[in-house]
């Protein structure tokens, strides 16, 4: 059996570098058009959703194990605050983007629980839908709701749904939230995305948004911003790809994340892209120094 | 150069500079006549380098012009979005009675204005919102009714004290709907995030009333007046709130006592202004006295 | 908690803009600075008057203080007219202008002449940056830049007069200047405030 789970990992190895190695690739192909960012590397748009894909299918039985290296234990307080600041009400019908394992919902089914024990004779119904464009997530997410009993009731209803976030297979106005947690960085075009999410809320819905942000100094002495900065990108680059070869026997899909992380827009130039996709009341908090932010907006 | 003519020609240059230090203030003038009078040859090209130097900073300004713009845009959409944000509150104050100044009167009144409960996101402070949006809305409403009542500057004021007790009078009735709640709200108000906009508001209805009474003072008394008017109308809802007479009768008969108190001090204290300047004058009149005796007023021409 | 680009001074701001007779921030500090600026004046001559009254420049600060109490008049009106907030550092600067104007007229005419040509000094700059701001605002108010334009003209002169009459011979005049306008600045970013 060791030796099993040795050739196992082995083979993920071999198929990881396979796979990261794209340089190659590149090198070969004539047509410059449409090309993106994947980490620190620029391929063409048409292969970053596969190559997420495939990171995320080698991580999926892992990817609590990824989140704690990648934010030593904090993602929890973080995804608390966020429930925190959204602060869900009955009736409210919830749409997880790239909540493939379930963090973000679950929180959200615990509020509704206490909600309705707290007012049993609101009959509103409230629901939540996960979706995930990578089915292993969605398979270890149905998982872990078995186990910890977070499924369907009267008063709540759990759906799992698998897709593309740039494609929603849902009508227009169907949602009154929509929150997407450490997931945006990953897509292939952002604002496709925030295009989708606002036609699939109703009038006055919500959209939120937490991922790792950058570092911002407005309000911190300018040492001290270089001393944060330089300690978040020796922690990233020289100890999280490390560590995930450790626990996951993966370096490059952690060494992808890390970059993919600081490919991102800047917290303002984010909050610019929410309101040009139609949101209002847009605004952004910063947890943990900028490490992380909350964006959110409305459809009013 | 000998030394001594080098230190003449110190001693002139820093003439010269005592003198140039005073024409550059006038030569800072944007009028031309002071510079025609003081137009000497180096001054004015100092003037020059100096404008040339204003204007090149001004040029670098253009770039400002383009987030110009992009705040134009924004502060329409804030409007807009401001007018929403109104319209979700006042919808909520129906069902303050029955839920408090909290978040969940905000979802209910949102939820009958036609939005999803989501919204009350909108209001990240959460009951103090609604609570400082029905304070301001009673000011408006005060404001236009004082405005009715003694004209746009005031031309029709009779008795101040009489206006003030009257202005008080219709604010705190505005509170009567909401009176049974309005200790868990002043409770809110006091709370260390929301005293500076607590205390803005509750300063800006004093400044109002004390406009629409008549005051035109701009001295101490400005602020005299207004901090006054701010303790008798705290003091009144103070007592409001235990009040349990009829039509709130106590009340008004509490309001009126407070005021005849503040008249009180304030006659008092014209009555000590005016000691004070008779201690100046007789003072003034020993020291003149003594110089005079002591024949010291040797200036006299 | 979501950054809300507010702080109270900005809440407060925002209140007070929502009634519609109340003055913008800009012209609400500069009249009440100016006034400020004008009580000193006003005082300062006055105490320089009960000083130096009888002597051969007497006339000239009489005229002097009387452009003054019409300056401060004034502004005294804008105050009215705009309904902007008086400074709290009134019966302050009542006080303290007094005792600038006999101090330095107790130390000789033309002490008193310099004590005159460092506080016009400062006021000359103070009109001139007040106006090149209001000229970068979209629509100035007309009646305010000509009463600021007037006044600084005004006290321009006074400055020249002083100059005139041997300020500049004054002992200790580079150290008594610097002095004078230090206060000078530091008064006018209080009453900017407060």
């Amino acid at each position: 059996m060791i030796r099993r789970a040795f050739f196992t990992s082995f083979l993920n190895r071999q198929i990881t570098r396979t796979i990261f190695s794209s340089k190659i690739i590149n090198n070969n192909v004539e047509e410059t058009e449409n090309l993106t960012h994947f980490g620190f590397e620029t391929v063409k748009a048409s292969e970053k959703a596969d190559k997420v894909h495939k990171v995320f299918e080698n991580v999926a039985e892992s990817y609590d194990l990824m989140n704690d290296a990648m934010s030593a234990g904090i993602h929890r307080v973080w995804k608390d605050v966020f429930l925190e600041r959204f602060y869900p009400t009955q009736g409210t019908k919830l749409l997880d983007v790239a909540g493939g394992t379930g963090d973000i919902a679950f929180r959200y089914i615990n509020y509704i629980k206490k909600l309705v024990k707290a007012n049993p004779d609101n009959n509103v119904q409230s629901s939540v839908t996960i979706y995930d464009i990578n089915q292993h997530m969605l398979n270890v997410g149905m998982k872990r709701a078995e186990r910890l009993g977070f499924q369907s009731n009267e008063a709540l209803d759990v759906d799992w749904v698998c897709g593309d976030a740039e494609k929603l297979p849902f009508d227009d106005n169907q949602f009154t939230a929509y929150t997407i947690a450490f997931g945006i960085r990953n897509v292939t075009n952002i604002d496709n995305v925030l295009r989708e999410a606002y036609r699939v809320l109703q009038p006055g819905g919500r959209f939120m948004c937490l991922e790792f942000s950058h570092i911002e100094d407005s309000n911190l002495l300018q040492w001290q911003a270089f001393h944060h900065k330089n300690i978040y990108d020796q922690y990233s680059f020289q100890v999280i790809p490390p560590m995930g070869q450790i626990l996951a026997s993966q370096w490059e899909p952690y060494q992808y994340l890390v970059e993919s992380i600081r490919r991102f827009p800047k917290q303002q130039d984010f909050k610019k892209m929410i309101r040009a996709a139609g949101f209002r009341a847009v605004d952004y908090e910063n947890l943990t120094f900028g490490v992380c932010a909350i964006h959110s907006g409305y459809k009013v | 150069m000998t030394a001594s003519s080098l230190n003449a020609s110190k001693s002139q240059n820093r003439k010269l500079q005592n003198v140039n230090k005073s024409h550059k203030i006038c030569s800072r003038l944007l009028s031309v006549p002071s510079l025609v009078l003081y137009a000497e040859q180096k001054n004015l090209d100092d003037f020059r380098a100096r404008e040339e130097q204003k204007e090149a900073e001004f040029n670098k300004q253009p770039i400002e012009n383009e987030n110009e713009k992009e705040n134009e845009e924004k502060t329409e959409d804030d409007e807009e979005v401001m007018e929403i944000k109104n319209k979700i509150l006042e919808a909520s104050l129906a069902f303050v009675t029955a839920n408090g100044w909290t978040r969940q009167a905000i979802v209910k009144g949102a939820e009958q204005a036609g939005y999803p409960g989501t919204v009350h996101g909108m209001f990240p402070s959460g009951g103090i919102e609604l609570i400082n949006f029905y304070y301001l809305k009673c000011n408006k409403d005060l404001v236009v009714q004082m405005r009715e009542k003694v004209g746009e500057k005031s031309e029709k004021v009779g008795d101040p004290k009489e206006f003030v007790c009257w202005a008080l009078k219709e604010r705190l009735l505005m509170l009567d709907p909401y009176i049974k709640t309005w200790p868990q709200a002043l409770a809110m108000m006091s709370l260390p995030p929301n005293v500076p906009t607590s205390l803005a508001n509750m300063l800006t209805l004093v400044d109002d009333i004390c406009y629409y009474s008549g005051d035109r003072s701009i001295d101490f008394n400005w602020y005299a007046r207004r901090i006054g008017l701010a303790t008798i109308y705290k003091a009144t809802e103070l007592y409001m709130l235990q009040d349990s007479s009829p039509q709130y009768e106590s009340t008004w008969k509490f309001l009126q006592r407070r005021i005849a108190d503040a008249s009180l001090v304030h006659d008092v204290l014209i009555q000590s202004e005016g000691a004070t300047q008779h201690l100046t004058q007789a003072v003034t009149s020993a020291f003149t006295t003594a110089r005079n005796i002591l024949g010291l007023n040797f200036e006299r021409r | 908690m979501l950054r809300i680009q507010h702080n109270s001074a900005t809440i407060a701001r925002r209140l007070m803009s929502q009634h519609v007779e109340r003055p913008s921030p800009m012209v609400d500090k500069f009249v009440r600075v100016d006034h400020a600026g004008e009580l000193g004046a006003d005082r300062i001559y006055a105490g320089q008057m009960a000083v130096l009254g009888h002597t051969k420049v007497g006339p000239t600060i009489q005229h002097m203080w009387d452009q003054e109490k019409v300056h401060r008049n004034e502004m005294e009106r804008l105050i009215k007219k705009h309904r902007v907030r008086p400074t709290i550092m009134v019966p302050f600067w009542n006080v303290a202008g007094f005792v600038l104007g006999a101090g330095t007229a107790l130390m000789g005419e033309k002490a008193a002449m310099a004590c005159t040509v460092a506080v016009e000094t400062v006021i000359v700059e103070h009109y001139n940056d007040q106006l090149r701001q209001l000229m970068e605002t979209k629509n100035p108010d007309k009646e305010l830049l000509e009463v600021i334009t007037k006044f600084r003209d005004e006290e321009q002169e006074h400055h020249d007069c002083g100059i005139d009459h041997g300020a500049q011979q004054a002992p200790f005049y580079e150290a008594l200047t610097n002095v004078i306008k230090f206060g000078c600045k530091t008064a006018i970013k209080i009453s900017e405030k407060i």
